[in-house]
């Protein structure tokens, strides 16, 4: 028997309200994807279009090479986003629950690389990738070729060697106590085995949480794969958005339904992951 | 690798290994570029030609500089108004949401949306929103007989303008962390505190702020960091005007470095930049505490 | 180590290596291609080629696409690789190729980077070129002096981008105004301003002749200039628009926004006169092709004019042009494909595709036949018409401008004021 209790019908109020505030942008945005760009510009105002016809979609993919723009995308998020879990989950749980010399001290300059924006170190990043010894040309020292410029690589590897992830993971594998650790040392457990089978299953919401957020960066590039890349085949989805910004106008009607579109692949993803925000996993292990 | 029980011995020397493949990369591709700018700001340095020592004279310049101390100011009004509220609203959204009464992964996305879409992109729906003419907002405003404003255009309205579409952005990201945190809360907490008679206000106050610590460090953090550094908002949405009233540091930097070519002195703008932005997060550090454990005081 | 965890990663690793070998088979081929060392073989020569816009769906870049596709046709041993650079990143993309070294062939450019960029030495001089070219003379001369810096040409122009005088006919007659006369000077402009701007309880709900309230730098020198003022002052490079002549130009300026909508000059598509918003304004003929096929009820309705005159007569005139990079190892190929654009071939070709003007002597006469009303207008625009200023701090100049006009616009200074600071800070700034 169900019962509808006061606090119930607040909560899911509450819920409704505040979905409804922050998706209204959005459903704007998709309900104008819709309209002939004569509608979005019309004086008067209409929130549904006219008619609920695919035509923008078809006639905005159609521009340009939609199909390998979301293929690079994809590819590049896929490795960024898997080597990367990788190697930060390592190093988050190396600052965490290790005991280094010089520990804090290079966090903390790790951190240094989080407060630096990336039009300030655009120019000597893209000279290191094009320097890059042994890559597209290069010989040992870095002249000659084009190193890692308008390839996947270029994209890909700095994007790991930023330590938002790092810091992340470091952030919630400190919360658990120091009895684990000594727990496993007891059971003769090697430091990369504590790691791979007991705090990796145990922060599985965590390792969601760097997968969804670095996908969503990696995903949303903009400055960094327009310098890099200099081949229309090479573009990544958000560089492809500026097929329809022209010298003087915005072509709001084809606009709008490629960021729908681009929007999905990282919409379907965090679909995908709300199973890993369960409650309770990390209750079990811990105790006794 | 042999274990003490002593506390102050440094015995895990494979921890230099576990950093090392991100370690690496950070300091080729990170560290060694910020030291690269830091060297710049000493010089003359326009992108191009040789660059010559000038010593602290890009320093000096910044002090007159009417417009970057402005862009400092917008800065810092842009921080205040924006992380508190976001992750304020960030934290009420996901305690909402963690809530096993009903199916929320639908109100999740919903209000996590803002953050998947680009910045860019979100830039110019609102930009559209904010249309004096053809706005949503203008066109509800006037429809309940108010005064229409000229939300973007208007030194007076232009940041709050961004704020507002700032903070929109920011909730859903703040709301996944702290989701995070909550699910790493053992429900047998409030389960005790329930059975002690503590109301739901007080069980928030001592068990759930608390405990989620370590997610609202690392949001104040990458917050702060992420407030001063804003740019593409401002970049797509009001190109630092009208009469500089949104301009940030970042916007300054890149107008400086890429339009006008003033590398050297863009670096030093970047080396202030940096010096406050570290400032605050070692007094982050002193207060925040970084290193608090639980279930074990 | 764990077995599972080392597959994963040595798996994971190769694939990124086999990705990157897939990519970077195309920077190998841009190597061999780019050096053409002849190694025997008949190479084929690769031109890289920066165009600025969009992409294909620009008219002007599918223009230039066929142009370049006739060239390969003509020309079996080179090939043209062509990329889109948006016109918010072209400076950012520059910069980063000139940075490090990859920067193309060819540039498509406009007036305001050929000072700077001249000066930077990364545009190579054409003078050397152009002497030896057969239609050198069938060029209009004042294209070649837009197109240079110190005496020296660095860029080749290729079609002028007036701004006109264009009106509203429909809202004129519903005004009561002749709509086949458009205002004659600047009293008729602040008269005509006043009666078709619509207010409603203190607000302008459509003006009457477009003022941006932000990034006016253009409305500036649109109106100083046609007060007789220099604004800058090219020769001896320095800016002069706090001058009488342009303060004066600029509280004209002030007094016709009453009459306007504000907006942001540099968000091209909130201009009122492309909404309906406004019955006059200044702006480009491709703009009121654009406007005209979003909405065809537009047709015959918009007027046009060369300018209204002040003192003199004058509006802005863009200028598109080719650059050469200066390390271009492919000069001659580049200038190939430079009097390849300039034939009078493919400028007619383009003239009547795009409706443009074009820089050739010989094909003016029969641009304005195509569409007399318009198309004098433009070619009169042409010829009184003024570019950005020329100087090597131009970006400087712009920024300055628009603090000026923007605190005089808002009311944050008295006009005087405002242009007199401006024009000091900017002094400060390039070491005057």
């Amino acid at each position: 028997m169900k019962r509808l209790s006061y606090r119930k019908i607040a909560l899911l109020a509450a819920i409704v309200l505040l979905s409804a505030i922050v998706a209204m942008p959005f459903v704007l945005m998709l309900l104008s994807s819709f309209k002939t760009m004569a509608e979005i510009q019309s004086p008067v105002f209409r929130i549904l279009p006219n008619s609920f016809s695919f035509n923008n979609y078809i006639e905005a993919m159609n521009q340009g090479n939609w199909s390998r723009y979301f293929t690079n995308s994809l590819v590049i998020t896929l490795i960024t986003v898997s080597l990367g879990l990788i190697t930060m989950s390592m190093a988050g749980y190396a600052f965490a629950r290790l005991n280094f010399k010089g520990r804090d001290l290079l966090f903390f300059f790790s951190l240094i690389g989080l407060m630096i924006p990336e039009q300030v170190i655009l120019v000597p990043v893209f000279i290191k990738i094009k320097q890059f010894p042994l890559f597209g040309g290069n010989d040992l020292w870095g002249t000659g070729g084009v190193g890692m410029l308008n390839s996947y690589l270029g994209l890909i590897i700095p994007q790991i060697a930023h330590p938002f992830g790092v810091f992340l993971f470091r952030q919630f594998f400190l919360q658990f106590p120091k009895a684990l650790d000594e727990a496993a040392k007891i059971d003769g457990c090697s430091r990369l085995r504590a790691l791979l089978r007991i705090y990796v299953p145990a922060s599985l919401p965590v390792f969601a949480t760097v997968a969804l957020l670095k996908s969503i960066g990696s995903w949303n590039q903009y400055t960094w794969p327009l310098v890099i890349t200099n081949d229309n085949s090479m573009r990544t989805v958000q560089l492809a958005l500026s097929i329809f910004k022209t010298e003087y106008s915005v072509q709001w009607n084809y606009i709008l339904p490629a960021t729908t579109l681009i929007a999905l692949p990282v919409l379907l993803l965090f679909f995908l992951l709300q199973k890993y925000y369960v409650r309770g996993i990390v209750t079990s292990g811990v105790k006794g | 690798m042999r274990y003490f029980r002593n506390k102050s011995v440094f015995t895990d020397r494979s921890g230099y290994l576990f950093i090392l493949p991100f370690y690496a990369l950070f300091v080729y591709f990170l560290l060694i570029p910020i030291g690269e700018v830091i060297y710049y700001s000493f010089t003359d340095f326009n992108l191009f030609s040789e660059r010559k020592l000038v010593g602290f004279h890009n320093f000096n310049l910044l002090l007159e500089d009417q417009v970057f101390l402005k862009a400092m100011r917008n800065t810092g009004v842009y921080f205040l108004f924006t992380l508190i509220p976001t992750m304020a609203l960030g934290l009420l959204a996901a305690v909402l949401l963690n809530t096993t009464l009903f199916r929320t992964s639908w109100a999740r996305a919903l209000v996590f949306m803002p953050h998947i879409v680009s910045m860019v992109s979100v830039s110019m729906v609102w930009m559209w929103l904010y249309d004096p003419t053809y706005g949503l907002f203008n066109r509800v405003l006037s429809s309940l007989g108010f005064d229409t404003m000229h939300w973007l255009i208007d030194p007076k309205t232009a940041m709050p303008s961004v704020i507002v579409m700032s903070i929109w952005k920011g909730i859903g990201y703040n709301m996944i962390i702290f989701l995070a945190g909550l699910q790493g809360i053992p429900k047998d907490y409030y389960e005790a505190a329930e059975v002690d008679g503590a109301s739901k206000i007080k069980q928030f106050l001592h068990i759930t702020v608390p405990l989620l610590a370590p997610a609202t460090f690392f949001l104040f953090v990458t917050g702060v960091i992420n407030s001063f550094n804003v740019f593409e908002q401002i970049n797509v949405m009001t190109s630092g005007g009208p009469v500089n009233s949104t301009t940030t540091m970042v916007h300054q930097i890149y107008l400086r470095a890429f339009t006008e070519f003033k590398m050297g002195y863009a670096s030093a703008q970047s080396v202030t930049l940096l010096c406050g932005v570290v400032l605050i997060t070692i007094l982050n550090y002193r207060f925040g505490g970084s290193r608090k454990k639980y279930g074990e005081d | 180590m764990n077995k599972k965890t080392g597959w994963l990663l040595t798996s994971v690793v190769a694939l990124s290596m086999t990705l990157s070998a897939c990519s970077g088979s195309s920077n190998s081929d841009q190597l061999s291609k780019g050096d053409d060392s002849g190694n025997g073989q008949t190479q084929q020569k690769v031109l890289k080629f920066w165009m600025r816009g969009s992409g294909p769906n620009e008219a002007l870049t599918r223009s230039v696409a066929s142009d370049i596709a006739a060239f390969e046709a003509q020309n079996p041993d080179i090939k043209v690789e062509i990329d889109y650079i948006p016109y918010a990143d072209v400076e950012a993309k520059w910069n980063t190729a000139f940075a490090g070294g990859t920067a193309p062939d060819l540039f498509e450019v406009g007036i305001i980077n050929i000072a700077s960029r001249a000066n930077l030495e990364q545009f190579a001089p054409l003078d050397d070129f152009i002497n030896g070219w057969a239609g050198k003379d069938d060029i209009i001369d004042n294209i070649y002096k837009l197109g240079s810096y110190k005496d020296k040409v660095y860029g080749m122009g290729y079609m002028p981008a007036p701004n006109v005088f264009a009106y509203r006919k429909d809202y004129f007659e519903a005004a009561g105004l002749d709509p086949n006369t458009p205002p004659k000077n600047w009293e008729e402009l602040m008269e005509y301003s006043q009666k078709l701007a619509v207010i409603e309880n203190g607000k302008v709900v459509r003006g009457g002749f477009d003022v941006p309230k932000q990034n006016g730098s253009f409305w500036l020198e649109i109106f100083g200039h046609q007060n007789g003022s220099a604004v800058v002052d090219e020769t001896n490079e320095m800016p002069v628009f706090d001058e009488p002549a342009a303060v004066e130009a600029l509280e004209f300026v002030k007094e016709l926004s009453q009459y306007s909508i504000p907006y942001d000059a540099q968000k091209a598509e909130t201009v009122p006169f492309r909404l309906g918003q406004s019955a006059m304004t200044y702006i480009a003929p491709d703009s009121i092709g654009e406007m005209i096929k979003n909405d065809p009820s537009l047709e015959g309705k918009i007027g046009v004019a060369s300018n209204v005159p002040g003192k003199q007569p004058s509006t802005f005139n863009g200028l598109r042009l080719f650059s050469i990079a200066s390390t271009s190892k492919q000069k001659d190929e580049a200038w190939k494909l430079i009097e390849f654009f300039l034939s009078k071939e493919r400028a007619e070709l383009r003239m009547k595709e795009l409706m443009v003007p074009v820089v050739n002597k010989s094909l003016s006469d029969r641009f304005v036949e195509m569409d007399p009303e318009m198309n004098a207008a433009i070619m009169e625009a042409v010829q009184i018409g003024a570019g950005r200023p020329k100087v090597t701090w131009s970006p400087l100049f712009e920024k300055y401008s628009n603090q000026g006009y923007e605190e005089a616009l808002f009311g944050v200074k008295p006009v005087e004021q405002a242009l007199k600071d401006a024009v000091a800070d900017l002094k400060k700034e390039i070491g005057k």
